[in-house]
Parts: structure tokens; C-alpha cells; sequence
């Protein structure tokens, strides 16, 4: 998987590169906007790591342009600002996620891989999270290398969860993409749904990667880092 | 727009009519010849008037013109004054103003429109002052943190026992600069004041639970989240937001692996948060709330400027910080503003 790092940070940029580069992914990098233009241009890349603040102008303002394009690869913005503001601002613009420095490898990893099983034109046939594989298309899911049978709807829930997984996916949003607007839906059922699930993918013994988060919803967690 | 009175005309003007009328008014009392009245009260249809008792009628005539001069020349005086007394008020009641003051420049007298320009040029500059600190100050976060991006990464590619716990050093360090950052936001308010906006704390909380959840749970922590009723809430977002991180920050930090972090919307414009830690009395919750204020409590190791952040932003929206020991829980008491009063504007749910 290629990644375009855009900072104009040469050692950070290079930092992030042999952190992530273990982990799998190939990067190249850019140290201005417009080098990243002529990377996006001449290659074809699975994601962007954004900085804001780049010598020839703001990180928002390139992103906005440039994201309507529909082969543009989803970015994870990676910043030294903190505040809400700037967070709302690049999500805005197009970004898929907000990092805020310092930050370690592993954790810029985890969000790229979460970026890379979100769907659309490029995305994975195959989601893993942990020891979970999941083809889609096939709707089979293989737990450390044990296929384990799922009924259609754990099999949506499962899809969705492991397409956010490292966040928090919310009740309504299950509710919206599991049930016809028609179909009654209780929040037992809901909580039934994802309890046989987690029976599922539990390991014997361990804990399951799939938490409730009381009051919001649940998140299936990428513990493989 | 009216002229600009002046209160040189002004009083010129009043004290000339008040000095014509008592002119008038004198010369007409001795116009009666008043010396032949005492003397031959018969002749002037005033017999049976005592010469005493004449003599205090003329005198009391006379008293009465000069006080009625006196209280019309103090009325002048004061309504020629009156704007002065008006922009004071004006001043007065800006300390509080929620928006940028500017003296009202056109219901001021020439004498005094030079130094009401004058202080509202004091005021501009003060506001260039203050946003250039807040500039500043964002400037040097963000050059802190790339140094600090960097020494993380490199602990990073070294990866041993040591290292992690330097890496939480690093992030005390980056955590305490965004503290800065938004102690610096506080002071500019101050004299630049931030346009407030109307919020949703249920939508806010969310958020925060959103953005801070995944990190909980990879160090053990739960965070749960409850609305219990909730109102809009008018006050400054980034300002109410920083509060709020702070106070989960601090609970996520007390709370021991396996424990919940409760975070309550509501009833009203109340935002509260339980932690699994000792609990926080009354008297130490004050105390703490003073910067870097070191308290031999869990919660002030490594709290610097939090409770700090929190207590000022409580203040700034008129509201206050509590704490109910019993349910080990921090409170954030805000304002609450009438629905209707103002369209919220657009947020970004990032679900």
C-alpha cells in the first residue's frame, strides 16, 4: 500500500516513513503542496498524510480544492493545531481523519488502516481487523484462520463495524444501515444482535474485541498494532 | 447625523438667556421703585401693609429671582455635562460586553470627542495587543511541536521499556502546551472578546467522547456517556470544548485500569464527569483550581492547568465549577440561553 507523506518536516516526514514502512506500507514524500500536485499526479496512491502548515500555503484550503475529484485518496490529516476548530475545519475539507501532534507510529498505522477498509472506488475486498478476516463479497469471515458461519445481519453489523473499526460506531447509525425505514426496530434487538456476535468473535477464554460504549454505541477494536 | 454640541455653546448659550431673564426680571422690580412703596405704601395700593413686612416681601422677591437664576444656570451646567456622564456609563457597562466596545463617538460634545477617540484607539490597540499574543502563542505551540512529533517518533524506532515511559513524558509536555494554548485564548478574551455562538452540549459531548474513547480503551478505560435533558447553550465553542477535554483528561488519568468515566449532559447546561478516582472535596477543588497549584491529591499530579482552564471558563459563561464528592464527580454549571434566541450554526457530526 503506497502513502504520500505531505510535511515539510524532513526528519519527521522520514520518521513516519520508517515507522509506517514497517508496518507495511510504502511512502513517498512531499515537503510542499505542490509536490504533493505532481506525486498525485504521476502515481496512484491508497492514502495521504497531511500537514497544515506547508511553506507554500494552508493544508485546508489544498484539500478542499482537490477533493472533489473522484479518484483522490482518502487523507489523514496529522497537525500540530489542537483545537476544535481546525479539527471541524479539515474534516470539512475532505479529510477522513484528524491526528493531532505528537503522535506515534503505530497510531497513524491503525488510522491508515481504518482509512484504507472505509468503502468506495478502492475499496478492500477483504477487511481485516486483528485476527478477523472478512471477505466481502463472499460474506465469510475467518477468525484466526477458523471460519466461523455468520447469519446475514451479524454479517452487515460485522462489515460496518470492521470498516470503523478503532471507532466509535453509533446505535443510530447501526439501526440506519442494518433496517429497511420500515421495519420496526427494537433496541433489544440491536443489543441481542451484536451480544451473538461478540459470542462469535471472542477468543475462548480472552476478551472480545467488540466494546460496548455506554450511552454512544459500540466499537470494534484494532488491537493488532 | 446631528451636529456635534459643544459645551462651551452650550453653556454660553444657557448662562446668556438665564443672565437676560434675571437682567429683565431685576429691572422690572426697580422699575416699581420700590423705595417709594415702603415709604408711601397708600399711593401704590399697598395700604395696610407693615413697612416690615414690605421691606421682607421685596427681599423675598428678590431672593426667589436669583434662586430660580442659580437652579436654571445648575440645570445648564448639568444637561451641557449629561454625554459625559453617558459615555461613563457606557464604559462601565462594556467591561462585561460580550461583543467588541467602541465608544459611541456621536452624541459627544467637540471638547470630549478627541478623548473619546483617543480611548477607542486605546482599545484597538489593545485588541491588536491581545491577538497578536493568542498569534504568538498558537505559533510557538506549533513550533514546540514538531521538536516534539519528532522525539516521539524517534523513542518510537527505538521501542523499549524505557522509552514508553518517555513517550507519556512527551505527551504530558504536548498535553501542557495545548493547556497554554488555551490559557492564552482565555487572557486575549479578555480584552478581545471571542464571538459566542449557541451550542449544543449533548453534541459536544459526543464528540469529545467520540475523539477520546479509542485512547481510553487502549489504556484500559471505559467512557460511558448519559444526557439527562439537555439545553442550548450560548457561550465560546473552542473555549467550553477545551473545558470539557480537560475535565475527561483528568478523570481518564485518576481513573484505574477497568474503571468508568461517566460523562453526564444535562439536566439544564450542566456538564458532569465521574471518574473511578478518590473523589475531590469542595475546599481541595478550590484550591486546585489555582494554575499549577500542587495538592498531594492523584489529581493534581500532572493536572496543571486544567482545573485552572475549567474554573475560567465557567466564570467567562457566567456559570461555575462544582464538584459532589460523593459521586466523585467534576461539574461544569453554564448558562443557559432561551431556545429560539439565536439559530444554532452548522456543526460537523463526525459519526
Amino acid at each position: 500500500m503506497r502513502v504520500l507523506i505531505v510535511d515539510d518536516n524532513q526528519r519527521l516526514a522520514k520518521l513516519v516513513e520508517k515507522g509506517i514502512g514497517a508496518r507495511g506500507f510504502r511512502c513517498d514524500m512531499a515537503g510542499n503542496l505542490a509536490d504533493a500536485d505532481l506525486a498525485l499526479a504521476s502515481l496512484h496512491y491508497d492514502a495521504v498524510i497531511l500537514d497544515l502548515a506547508l511553506p507554500d500555503g494552508d493544508g485546508i484550503a489544498w484539500l478542499r480544492s482537490r477533493r472533489p475529484r473522484p479518484d483522490f485518496p482518502p487523507v489523514l490529516i496529522v497537525t500540530g493545531r489542537p483545537s476544535l476548530e481546525d479539527r471541524v475545519a479539515g474534516l470539512d475539507a475532505g479529510a477522513d481523519d484528524y491526528l493531532v501532534k505528537p503522535v506515534d507510529t503505530a497510531e497513524i498505522a491503525a488510522r491508515l488502516r481504518a482509512l484504507l477498509r472505509r468503502p468506495g472506488p478502492r475499496s478492500h475486498p477483504v477487511l481485516v481487523v486483528g485476527g478477523l478476516v472478512y471477505d466481502v463479497a463472499a460474506r465469510s469471515l475467518h477468525h484466526d484462520a477458523v471460519e466461523v458461519p455468520l447469519t446475514q445481519k451479524e454479517a452487515e453489523l460485522l462489515e460496518l463495524l470492521m470498516r470503523r473499526a478503532g471507532t466509535v460506531v453509533r446505535k443510530s447509525v447501526i439501526t440506519d444501515a442494518l433496517y429497511r425505514l420500515d421495519e420496526e426496530v427494537t433496541p433489544n434487538a440491536i443489543e441481542a444482535l451484536v451480544s451473538r456476535l461478540r459470542q462469535k468473535i471472542g477468543s475462548p477464554g480472552g476478551s472480545s474485541p467488540l466494546n460496548t460504549v455506554r450511552g454512544m454505541g459500540y466499537i470494534l477494536r484494532d488491537s493488532a498494532t | 447625523m446631528t451636529e456635534p454640541r459643544s459645551v462651551v455653546d452650550d453653556l454660553t448659550r444657557g448662562l446668556t438667556i438665564i443672565g437676560l431673564i434675571g437682567g429683565v426680571l431685576l429691572s422690572t422690580e426697580l422699575l416699581f421703585d420700590i423705595h417709594k412703596w415702603i415709604e408711601q405704601p397708600q399711593r401704590h395700593g399697598m395700604e395696610g401693609w407693615h413697612p416690615t413686612g414690605l421691606k421682607l416681601f421685596v427681599l423675598l422677591c428678590f431672593t426667589a429671582t436669583i434662586g430660580a437664576l442659580v437652579l436654571a444656570a445648575r440645570r445648564v451646567v448639568t444637561r451641557s455635562l449629561a454625554p459625559l456622564h453617558d459615555s461613563v456609563g457606557q464604559i462601565e457597562r462594556a467591561i462585561d460586553a460580550p461583543r467588541c466596545f467602541r465608544l459611541d463617538l456621536a452624541g459627544l460634545p467637540v471638547e470630549v470627542a478627541g478623548y473619546g477617540t483617543a480611548i477607542n484607539r486605546l482599545i484597538d490597540h489593545l485588541e491588536r495587543v491581545a491577538t497578536r499574543r493568542e498569534a504568538f502563542a498558537a505559533e510557538v505551540a506549533h513550533e514546540l511541536k514538531n521538536p516534539m512529533a519528532v522525539l516521539l517518533l524517534e523513542l518510537d524506532s527505538i521501542g523499549s521499556e524505557e522509552t514508553s515511559r518517555l513517550k507519556l513524558d512527551v505527551r504530558r509536555m504536548s498535553r501542557l502546551i495545548d493547556q497554554l494554548l488555551v490559557m492564552a485564548q482565555l487572557e486575549a478574551h479578555v480584552t478581545a472578546p471571542i464571538k459566542s455562538t449557541v451550542i449544543d452540549l449533548a453534541e459536544l459531548a459526543a464528540e469529545l467522547a467520540h475523539t477520546m474513547v479509542p485512547g481510553a480503551m487502549d489504556d484500559g478505560r471505559q467512557i460511558a456517556l448519559k444526557l439527562a435533558g439537555h439545553d442550548l447553550f450560548r457561550g465560546r465553542r473552542e473555549l467550553v470544548w477545551a473545558a470539557m477535554r480537560n475535565m475527561v483528561e483528568n478523570a481518564l488519568r485518576v481513573t484505574p485500569p477497568r474503571g468508568v468515566v461517566t460523562l453526564t449532559v444535562g439536566p439544564g447546561a450542566r456538564f458532569g464527569v465521574a471518574d473511578g478516582g478518590p473523589g475531590l472535596s469542595k475546599p481541595e477543588l478550590v484550591r486546585m483550581s489555582k494554575p499549577f497549584a500542587q495538592a498531594r491529591h492523584p489529581s493534581a499530579c500532572g493536572a496543571g492547568l486544567g482545573l485552572a482552564i475549567i474554573d475560567e471558563v465557567a466564570r467567562l459563561h457566567g456559570g461555575s465549577l462544582d464538584c459532589d464528592p460523593a459521586r466523585k464527580e467534576i461539574i461544569l454549571n453554564l448558562s443557559p440561553v432561551q431556545h429560539g434566541d439565536e439559530p444554532a450554526d452548522q456543526y460537523v457530526n463526525v459519526g
